[in-house]
């Protein structure tokens, strides 16, 4: 059996580790507790900051991951033994019975129908009720009925037995045993998330004893269109939807005394997303967040706060002390604001931000792999590594929640990181995979085309007319099949179409359901499946251009889907099959930016590639290298760049030094670069992908901003240069948020933390600190315990409002500001104002996106793929971003990022070819007049001229925009599906050939 | 009607002469129409930015008006003007076209090549009357809220302006046909495609270009390939004379005289025989768009 790795895990971080691996040519064991993969985030409903709906993202990947030839799962099973070292170890997993055979097993169902035993739901929290036999929930993967032994009769009692008699696919086996799996994996990915803490702990926030005090992921459940009340906000008691609804932060998290002494991360945002969504559900709720600091420290998640306070949601700072029953069938929760003013906000219902704690099977796990608890009861890192990303085991890593509570994107990095990881010790396991044969569909056969109509549970269903959708679809020429899915993407909707295609001879395909943006290439895949060229497809968006962006007008909306239809199937009509193409990757990197992220980007990539790294200054380390004291590892940032410098020599790397970036151009497995070397000199090479990894800069305040220009202020960067020696006796005053947190800017997210650590050492090393701030964002695993111990060392903490800066006088030398709980305004006499600045997009970034096609965000960084689900992946493949270039950071996550980024790079790399552009422009040498206007306009320098002076196209650099074909005088040039017919047909059947 | 006009308007149809009334009823029920007709809009979206942004308005549950139906694109440069002045012909009240915001295209200049395409396209629709009902936006993968007020904004628009004339009026789709013949012409594709280059870098001879010149010299381009292409257009209908096209062609028999032996030099007109002392014209090696 090949070598591979085991991720233990099948969440989102788990997932996310095993597709990378899997990508990059390396065998992959995912062992799922569960009997579906999935994790928590497939039961969330929505996800900050971009209410992306949770399922519609996630469940492609499910689907991905059960489908790739190079990920085995294992559900339903656990790990029994861990021996040997790193790089050989034999890991012995138990798979479970599920007691229902899953290759006999076609899920329909026809089991549960009959299963007498109601057992609550695990999916739903308990709101809703599941057989003895059952699936999880509709996307699960794999898609394959189980059995709970703990319930079922037959097993429990040796009674009953009528899933047996109703399966026709003989499926049902009472007598299944275990199935031992021994397995040799090089390392391990640990994933195995979280669990939201035991409320009882606090008895007084009424959680179990009043039935309308849910928690945050009950709360998840109601607001999901396929959970329990389909999306309705009933409150348990009663079943009415309540009209004021509290929302607890902190439940239990920041709680030394009896609950979580660590911030749980995710609480301030979700809940504020569930509040949002409620009323979105329900316009008449009142939503009151009772809270403490509001740690909204990601990209955009300032400006969501914002909308939701825009949008009438109240928020009351302070900690929950208890909830209270009113008498009259209704709550009451007692809170206490910083000021000790109690408050008691009335509420329908009250929802707690449960504390997130590892989850159960933690500690055996541990033992295990021998690894150990930290003081949190998660799985403790390895001392030297901030990132969180290495235990002690070198051949084991952590990936999302296992290693603390994280948000969706935070916990894909890591995925992709411990991947990164995980392949450094996988080199020479790599497998060679060859490109994916192109089923061939012959052009000339008349076009049958198949529409399918997905409900989208009842995203689309509940708002356009499905069913008159696809009765317009079924009498359209051409269309020889329509139907309707509850959900088109699912697996077992997947398999059905594959079917349904090659049984009526279907050779063109139309789906109605979301965006070709995020769906085409799964739908693709089942063409594959089904023997279609997956260029034979168009997607009619009616999800995100109908049902939710016309939600109160059903006709419209569904008027619009049938014209959205029309259009599509006018289309698919004219659809050409494209066949397939690859291009060589070769094994060469380019990292732009020697600062933390380009070095761990480039020392990841290393033992797999020739790797440059080029970087403007004369040193490696960037900013990092500035800080005297880095948060949370205490290290010296000097000292911290020179051991990864060290590190990155040793791998191999080829560093430039002095050496500046001139031009980009070219795409993935082709790029071309221009440098200009110290010498003054210019240098060309061409190399397979590039991450950049340009950082950020600090904002510099303007002349007058909080007093800056007097003597006695200084930015928090500045003050690195006095701590490394620190004075004592003095009196400082940091200002948080300066050039953060405004109009333009969201939160910087690492200047909470770096400051708890300056304050820290001024305050140990005996100055008086005070710290004006507006929100103390210690997210980090370490960043509640540091907040702790800054406040022990005598760090006073004094909160300001926006609306009230604090005013810097007399060249620093004294700060004014408002006291909220004597209320009065102070001016205290100080010997240092430390501005905390936030960080910008550096200088050349602007340039720097023209060349690899990267747009940029609000604020001017990079712009992510998709900013839950491809954090350090951009629209063009080959370009990675690693690092504070993306957003601002910290540098333990620049790190994990910049190695998620180079995991990201080893698909390509790893295979050594991608998939290239089918989509490509035609010329017609007959009517081409060589006029050399698309030589000149075509961005790739795709096209030049034969011997005949005539233009020609080639297809390896041609990206497919069209322009050409858009431009050409005699109209010679015609682009693969885009055609002007292919568009005119389109255009007609929304117009000329529409309803009216 | 303006707005001081209406200031006259007797208080109730009684105080209305008997013979004017027919014609306020008329208007009247114009009114009543605008304020029920629901436009018919296609946008052409390209597929990174604006697309993404249109997704993300739907993502982010932002409501907007459903009159607009999407096509999708790969770039904002693959939009031929042609394809929209088709879109026209088809009957549609308003074309919306999005692509990136300049500096963002993902195919690096597509978006502003497009954005010479669009406003040679709007001068081209100006003769027609009918560059109203095409509107050019930049929209990011970022903006769901941007692309909705787009979209509302455009509605709104185009409710304002009311049906398209197309489907009643054969003067317009005459001038619609004649402009989409006009974009479809070779040396105006060319000037089009070549402007920006010439902008940045000068001309062939190394002169460089000001843009007011080039600006006029296009316009009277534009309006003399607009009276040819109309004049091909009328004498495709039938053989024509010159006050024949002066009928249908915003220009005097002079100029249009002129362009008719531009075009039979060019032979793309022939002389097809005689009314009086009249020639008759018809189009020659053409074809029907």
């Amino acid at each position: 059996m090949t070598s591979g790795v085991l991720v233990l895990g099948g969440g989102v971080a788990g997932i996310q580790a095993a597709l990378d691996l899997a990508d990059a040519g390396i065998q992959v064991y995912l062992v799922e507790r569960s009997p579906s993969i999935g994790g928590n985030m497939i039961r969330l409903d929505k996800t900050f900051p971009t209410n992306d709906c949770s399922s519609c993202i996630l469940s492609p990947r499910l689907v991905e991951a059960g489908r790739h030839p190079r990920i085995k799962l294992l559900t339903n099973s656990d790990l029994v033994s861990l021996e040997g070292d790193p790089g050989a170890f034999t890991a012995l997993v138990r798979e479970r019975p599920r007691y229902i055979d899953m290759n006999a097993c076609v899920a329909c169902g026809d089991c549960t129908i009959k299963c007498p035993v109601k057992v609550p739901s695990e999916f739903d929290e308990g709101l809703s009720k599941r057989k003895a036999v059952y699936i999880p929930f509709p996307q699960a993967v794999p898609l394959k009925y189980v059995i709970d032994p703990t319930v079922c009769l037959k097993i429990t009692k040796d009674k009953c037995g009528l899933c047996e008699k109703a399966c026709q696919a003989n499926a049902v086996n009472y007598d299944l045993q275990p199935v031992d799996h021994k397995l040799d994996v090089g390392a391990v990915v640990v994933a195995t998330g979280y669990k939201q803490i035991d409320t009882s702990l606090r008895p007084e926030y009424g959680h179990g004893r009043f039935k309308n005090v849910i928690t945050g992921m009950e709360m998840e459940r109601l607001l999901n269109a396929s959970g329990p009340t389909g999306g309705k906000v009933h409150r348990p008691s009663d079943g009415t939807v309540p009209k004021r609804v509290a929302f607890i932060h902190c439940a239990l998290s920041r709680d030394e005394r009896r609950g979580a002494a660590h911030c749980s991360r995710v609480c301030c945002m979700y809940l504020v997303k569930e509040a949002m969504v409620a009323k979105e559900h329900h316009n008449e709720i009142e939503a009151t967040m009772i809270h403490m600091d509001l740690r909204a420290y990601g990209k955009n998640y300032d400006s969501y706060l914002d909308r939701a306070k825009d949008g009438g949601i109240a928020f009351i700072r302070g900690r929950a002390a208890e909830v209270l029953e009113d008498g009259e069938g209704g709550l009451v929760v007692i809170s206490e604001d910083e000021d000790g003013v109690p408050h008691r906000t009335p509420a329908d219902m009250v929802v707690l931000g449960v504390a997130l704690e590892a989850p159960d099977g933690a500690a055996e796990l541990s033992e295990i792999l021998g690894l150990g608890l930290d003081e949190r009861g998660f799985i403790a890192t390895a001392p030297e590594d901030p990132s969180g990303l290495r235990t002690v085991n070198p051949g084991v890593f952590l990936a999302g929640c296992i290693q603390g509570p994280k948000d969706v994107p935070d916990s894909v990095t890591m995925g992709s990181a411990a991947a990164a990881a995980a392949a450094t010790m996988m080199v020479a396991s790599r497998v060679v995979i060859e490109p994916d044969e192109v089923p061939v569909t012959d052009p000339n056969e008349e076009p049958k085309v198949g529409v399918f109509v997905c409900h989208c549970g009842s995203n689309i269903a509940g708002v356009v007319d499905c069913p008159s959708v696809a009765e317009t679809a079924r009498n359209l020429p051409g269309v020889t099949h329509a139907e309707e899915n509850i959900y088109t993407c699912s697996q077992d909707s997947q398999v059905a179409i594959a079917e349904t295609i090659k049984r009526e001879g279907i050779n063109r395909v139309v789906i109605a359901a979301c965006s070709p943006s995020t769906h085409e290439p799964l739908f693709q895949e089942t063409l594959r499946d089904a023997g279609l060229d997956p260029a034979l497809i168009d997607m009619a968006n009616i999800r995100n251009q109908c049902s939710w962006a016309h939600a109160e007008e059903h006709e419209a909306a569904t008027e619009k889907s049938k014209d959205l239809v029309r259009a599509s199937v006018a289309r698919a009509l004219l659809l050409e099959p494209l066949g397939g193409g690859t291009e060589e990757v070769p094994a060469k990197a380019l990292v732009v930016g020697g600062g933390i992220a380009g070095m761990v980007a480039a020392m990841n990539l290393a033992p797999h590639v020739d790797v440059v790294l080029i970087e403007r200054a004369e040193q490696l380390g960037g900013t990092v290298r500035k800080l005297s004291t880095t948060f949370p590892s205490g290290m010296n940032g000097a000292t911290q760049m020179d051991m990864i410098a060290g590190m990155v020599e040793k791998a191999g790397v080829k560093v430039l030094l002095g050496t500046e970036i001139l031009n980009i151009d070219g795409y993935v497995g082709n790029f071309k670069y221009t440098l200009r070397l110290p010498d003054g000199s210019e240098t060309e090479d061409t190399t397979g992908i590039i991450i950049l990894a340009i950082g950020s800069q600090p904002y510099e305040p303007v002349e007058g901003e909080f007093g800056r220009g007097g003597a006695n202020v200084v930015t928090n960067l500045e003050l690195e240069e006095d701590l490394v020696d620190p004075p004592k006796g003095r009196s400082y005053a940091f200002i948080q948020c300066v050039g953060s947190r405004n109009e333009e800017r969201g939160c910087s997210r690492y200047c909470c933390q770096a400051t708890l650590q300056q304050a820290r050492e001024l305050a140990e090393a005996g100055n008086e600190v005070t710290v004006l701030y507006r929100d103390i964002r210690a997210y980090s695993a370490l960043g509640e315990a540091a907040y702790r111990a800054a406040r022990q060392a005598g760090v006073v903490y004094v909160k300001y409002e926006p609306e009230h800066e604090p005013e810097v006088l007399e060249d620093g030398k004294k700060v004014r500001f408002r006291e909220t709980i004597v209320g009065k305004t102070i001016e205290k006499s100080v010997d240092q104002v430390v501005l905390v600045v936030g960080l910008r997009p550096p200088e050349g970034l602007q340039e720097l996106r023209g060349q690899v096609r990267v747009p940029g965000d609000q604020e001017g960084f990079f712009l992510e793929r998709h900013p839950k689900l491809g954090p350090v992946e951009t629209n063009t493949e080959g370009i990675y971003l690693a690092g504070t270039c993306q957003a601002p950071m910290a540098a333990s996550e620049a790190s994990l990022g910049a190695a998620a980024a180079a995991m990201k790079a080893l698909g390509p790399l790893g295979r050594g070819w991608v998939a290239t552009e089918t989509k490509v422009s035609e010329i017609n040498p007959d009517t081409c007049i060589g006029c050399n206007l698309c030589v000149t306009l075509c961005p790739y320098h795709a096209i030049d001229k034969d011997a005949n002076n005539k233009a020609q196209s080639n297809p390896a650099l041609c990206e497919g925009c069209g322009l050409c074909a858009a431009s050409c005088p005699t109209q010679s040039i015609s682009v693969r599906h885009f055609r002007d017919g292919q568009l005119r047909a389109q255009l007609h059947a929304l117009v000329g050939g529409g309803s009216e | 009607m303006t707005a001081e006009e209406r200031i006259e308007e007797p208080e109730t149809m009684d105080e209305v002469p008997e013979e004017e009334k027919e014609e306020v009823e008329v208007e009247a029920k114009a009114e009543t129409e605008t304020e029920t007709f629901e436009p018919s809009i296609v946008g052409i979206l390209c597929n990174w930015c604006s697309y993404a942004g249109a997704d993300l308005a739907g993502i982010s549950r932002i409501q907007y008006p459903p009159n607009i139906r999407v096509v999708r694109v790969m770039c904002s440069g693959r939009v031929d003007p042609q394809l929209v002045i088709y879109t026209l012909l088809e009957g549609a009240d308003g074309v919306l076209a999005l692509g990136c915001h300049p500096g963002d295209c993902h195919y690096q200049s597509g978006n502003l090549e497009a954005q010479e395409k669009f406003e040679a396209l709007l001068k081209v629709l100006r003769h027609t009357g009918m560059d109203e009902r095409f509107q050019y936006e930049w929209v990011s993968a970022s903006e769901g809220a941007r692309f909705a007020e787009v979209v509302r904004g455009f509605t709104d628009h185009i409710r304002s302006l009311g049906p398209s004339p197309v489907p009643e009026d054969d003067i317009a789709r005459f001038r619609l046909r004649a402009a989409l013949r006009e974009v479809s012409d070779f040396r105006l594709r060319w000037l089009i495609g070549r402007q920006r280059n010439i902008q940045e870098n000068g001309d062939a001879y190394g002169q460089e270009s000001d843009r007011e010149k080039w600006d006029l010299v296009m316009d009277k381009v534009l309006r003399d390939q607009f009276i040819r292409a109309q004049i091909i257009e009328r004498t495709l209908e039938g053989p024509a004379s010159v006050e024949d096209m002066a009928e249908v062609i915003d220009a005097d028999t002079v100029e249009i005289f002129r362009h008719v032996q531009r075009l039979r030099i060019t032979g793309r007109v022939a002389i097809a025989g005689h009314r009086g002392h009249s020639p008759l014209y018809r189009a020659t090696g053409v074809e029907a768009e």
